[in-house]
């Protein structure tokens, strides 16, 4: 299929990095191609579900995550990974992703971040940075209270980190988040503020930004191990 | 020969349970059944009653007077002390002696305090009183429901059968005895029986009155897992992947859940995911009467969704009809790759009655290919189904939203779109011929005129007949797709004809004239979250002709 995202979009890079961490999974063995599922949200990161060659699932807004935890629930041995904007992460259904965070289905969630519904021609969204000087939501916090066993953010701007997380989201046994900060060309390109970030290097920080700095956090906030929901299902019949 | 049992008093007391006891009891020595339940939005408090009506011949409904009452307090008793027939007898959980020699006083929480139980154990006093009515054995009475009590509790449920037994005195009601053992069940749990038949493995479901039973009687079967998100749109959304994924699953709900899962309802037609919705209907519009029953969903049930596409909606009119028409559910949603509601409410829901679970005439599946290397998720098809794979046997298979070409990739073009409505609305085509084969209606009894009715106004309509010789009952149970030639063929025979629906507007009488051009100018409508009983059938009926 034609990539019918704008010229330079980043969402590229995240196609590019999901591609490179399938093909590193499937040659170590690790998966098998035809065991992985994405399941998309709809607009500009919804896209995503035709340009790649895996088994895949076009849900409805908001709506991608309670989809992939049916599909992990159906059949435990497949590997799940939602794909979907910060609307329909953030915005619509977002309870969603505060109940998975504390089930744990074991699915990986990879959030493109760039503050705008793009699709719908640029409306602003709860992480946009500059909405009449209302305060940025940041769902590092909210993932961490809801008890999420793998937070994450990391941005476009840094391929081998966003590799690297992605691929320790997939193989994460539990509910993943990978926030990923990026800029939209056409309708908020704020490249310079995402480029400049602070890494996170403890996992005492509860917060996605650095407020003293003004910085994005990145790097992986949590990784804890517990038992996933379709095990917990399992064991109930 | 007819007896009614009215079983009164407040939420958490155990008034359902003991009227089920008796159900079940009496049910086991042969006698039919039927047990309706009224009960109000509480916990604890409140006035709750269960109607048992009991039958030598097979009975449906309730009536509005009872022979025998079982008052567990005092306003039970004042509540429905009217509607005790002439000769009735009240047994009161009460330690005052009654002046009224009808009404029978019985410290049933003494009793429990003295044997240091639940107050709820009291009961069973009333229900040997009952069995001694009948005539019946209480040590016999015990076994139909011994499996429900620790070995520890059974000493003190006995004792209180025995200690009723010999309370109520006096002639019995003189059945004839019968012996063959019959089984009872609410709408849900026959629904939950043919689930379990057809091969369901999962259930995701938000709890709801009336739907919750259904979800209960999954969960304590052992044999399903089941789920309980935090909406019912995460509900509905996970059945589609658990489906999607292989597995075979369902989601239940009332009509207001239901409207929180319009838009995946559609999302299961676009991307022919096989959905089985059951969906037991309250009174609404919006909050309602949460605990009580009505028939004012079926125009939703048949438009939920945006856009346009094939679907099903059938409508149970009793337990066994529950049990066999959502086997039906199941095997339609997989065979034909697309979304089915069973179309239930409170009243046949909550309600127990007699069941048996038929032979059905479908053998549900879940209608999977064999993989083969080339494969399209929406290949194109003589009657528009296409083979259906899951995720990991081998090739890519694609679930969508948007509309799509056989491959299951996004397409805009006009061509594909219009190959692709054709496609989804070809099984529409075929599934009438299948519907046609499952007796979508059927006309009850020889009278000529005719009384058109759906889903649980069926049991009163049917114990009416006996007192209505000039009057039929055609029952349409497919409302969609609509078997216009079966209903068109008994409507034109009929003398006179008759809607009645549990609803305030005739939604059936409105989709029979869109269907069939044919308006049913004559309505018998009831919307205020009860039940018709046989009695006010005839009653109504008689006047409205004569």
């Amino acid at each position: 299929m034609p990539i019918t995202w704008c010229p330079g979009c980043p969402n590229n890079i995240v196609l590019y990095v999901l591609k490179s961490v399938f093909g590193e999974l499937i040659d170590a063995k690790k998966i098998r191609k035809q065991d992985i599922v994405i399941v998309t949200d709809i607009g500009c990161a919804g896209k995503i579900y035709d340009y790649l060659d895996v088994n895949a699932f076009y849900g409805l807004h908001g709506r991608a995550i309670p989809i992939a935890t049916g599909i992990k629930i159906g059949n435990p041995k497949l590997t799940v990974v939602a794909v979907a904007g910060d609307g329909g992460t953030y915005s619509e259904g977002l309870n969603h992703l505060v109940s998975s965070g504390r089930l744990n289905p074991d699915i990986t969630v990879i959030v493109i971040n760039n503050g705008v519904l793009a699709l719908t021609k640029g409306q602003p969204t709860s992480t946009h940075p500059s909405i009449k000087g209302e305060p940025i939501f940041d769902p590092v916090p909210l993932a961490l209270a809801s008890e999420a066993s793998f937070v994450s953010r990391e941005t476009t701007f840094d391929l081998r980190d966003l590799q690297s997380t992605v691929k320790a989201a997939i193989t994460h046994k539990g509910f993943s988040l990978v926030d990923i900060f990026e800029p939209c060309l056409s309708y908020n390109n704020d490249g310079e503020r995402i480029r400049d970030t602070e890494r996170v290097c403890d996992d005492s920080l509860q917060s996605g930004f650095d407020k003293r700095l003004r910085k994005i956090r990145t790097g992986v906030f949590r990784k804890i191990s517990r038992p996933t929901l379709e095990q917990k299902l399992k064991k109930k019949i | 020969m007819k007896r009614s049992i009215l079983i009164g008093g407040e939420a958490g007391r155990g008034v359902d349970r003991t009227a089920a006891f008796i159900a079940e009891i009496l049910s086991d020595y042969g006698y039919f059944c039927f047990v309706y339940r009224d009960y109000g939005s509480f916990i604890k408090g409140g006035h709750n009653f269960s109607v048992v009506t009991v039958s030598s011949d097979p009975v449906f409904s309730h009536e509005d007077e009872f022979d025998l009452m079982i008052a567990l307090d005092k306003p039970a008793l004042e509540k429905h002390i009217e509607s005790l027939k002439p000769g009735g007898k009240v047994f009161l959980n009460s330690e005052e002696r009654q002046t009224d020699q009808n009404i029978i006083s019985v410290s049933a929480d003494g009793f429990a305090i003295k044997k240091k139980v639940s107050r709820s154990f009291g009961n069973n006093i009333f229900i040997g009183a009952v069995l001694s009515s009948f005539g019946l054995d209480w040590r016999r009475g015990f076994k139909a429901i011994s499996g429900k009590f620790s070995a520890c509790d059974a000493v003190v449920v006995k004792e209180a059968l025995r200690f009723g037994h010999e309370i109520q005195q006096g002639e019995n009601f003189g059945f004839k005895p019968r012996s063959k053992h019959l089984e009872i069940s609410t709408g849900n749990q026959a629904a939950a029986k043919a689930c379990l038949k057809a091969g369901l493995e999962f259930c995701f479901a938000y709890p709801i009155t009336p739907a919750t039973g259904f979800v209960d009687a999954l969960s304590q079967s052992g044999k399903v897992a089941v789920h309980q998100p935090e909406d019912e749109i995460a509900a509905i959304n996970q059945t589609l992947g658990a489906v999607f994924s292989g597995a075979m699953a369902v989601t239940a709900t009332s009509g207001e859940g239901a409207a929180l899962m319009a838009e995946s309802f559609s999302l299961a037609a676009m991307a022919e995911i096989p959905l089985v919705l059951y969906w037991a209907s309250r009174l609404g519009p919006s909050t309602g009467v949460p605990t009580y029953s009505g028939q004012g969903d079926l125009k939703f049930a048949l438009n939920i969704g945006h856009g346009e596409f094939p679907r099903v909606v059938v409508a149970p009119g009793d337990a066994n009809e529950s049990y066999s028409r959502t086997m039906e559910a199941f095997y339609l949603a997989y065979k034909y790759r697309l979304p089915v509601v069973i179309l239930t409410d409170k009243n046949l829901a909550e309600s127990y009655y007699n069941f048996e679970a038929l032979p059905s005439l479908v053998r549900p599946g879940k209608f999977l290919a064999k993989p083969k290397a080339e494969y399209k998720s929406y290949a194109f098809s003589e009657n528009g189904v296409s083979p259906r794979l899951v995720p990991g046997q081998g090739p890519i298979v694609r679930a969508t939203s948007y509309e799509h070409d056989e491959f299951g990739l996004t397409v805009e073009d006009p061509e594909t779109i219009e190959a692709m409505n054709e496609k989804r609305w070809k099984k529409a085509k075929f599934l009438e011929k299948e519907i046609a084969k499952l007796n979508p209606c059927r006309v009850y009894g020889k009278g000529k005129n005719l009384i058109i009715g759906w889903g649980s106004t069926k049991g009163a309509v049917l114990d009416a007949l006996r007192q209505l010789p000039d009057y039929s009952f055609l029952q349409i149970s497919y409302v969609a797709p609509f078997p216009v030639k079966e209903t068109e063929k008994a409507i034109r025979k009929a003398k006179r004809t008759i809607l009645l629906e549990n609803n305030s507007t005739g939604l059936l009488g409105r989709i029979l004239k869109e269907e069939t051009g044919i308006e049913i100018k004559d309505k018998l409508l009831k919307n205020n979250g009860r039940p018709f009983t046989a009695d006010e059938i005839a009653r109504l009926l008689k006047n409205r002709h004569e």
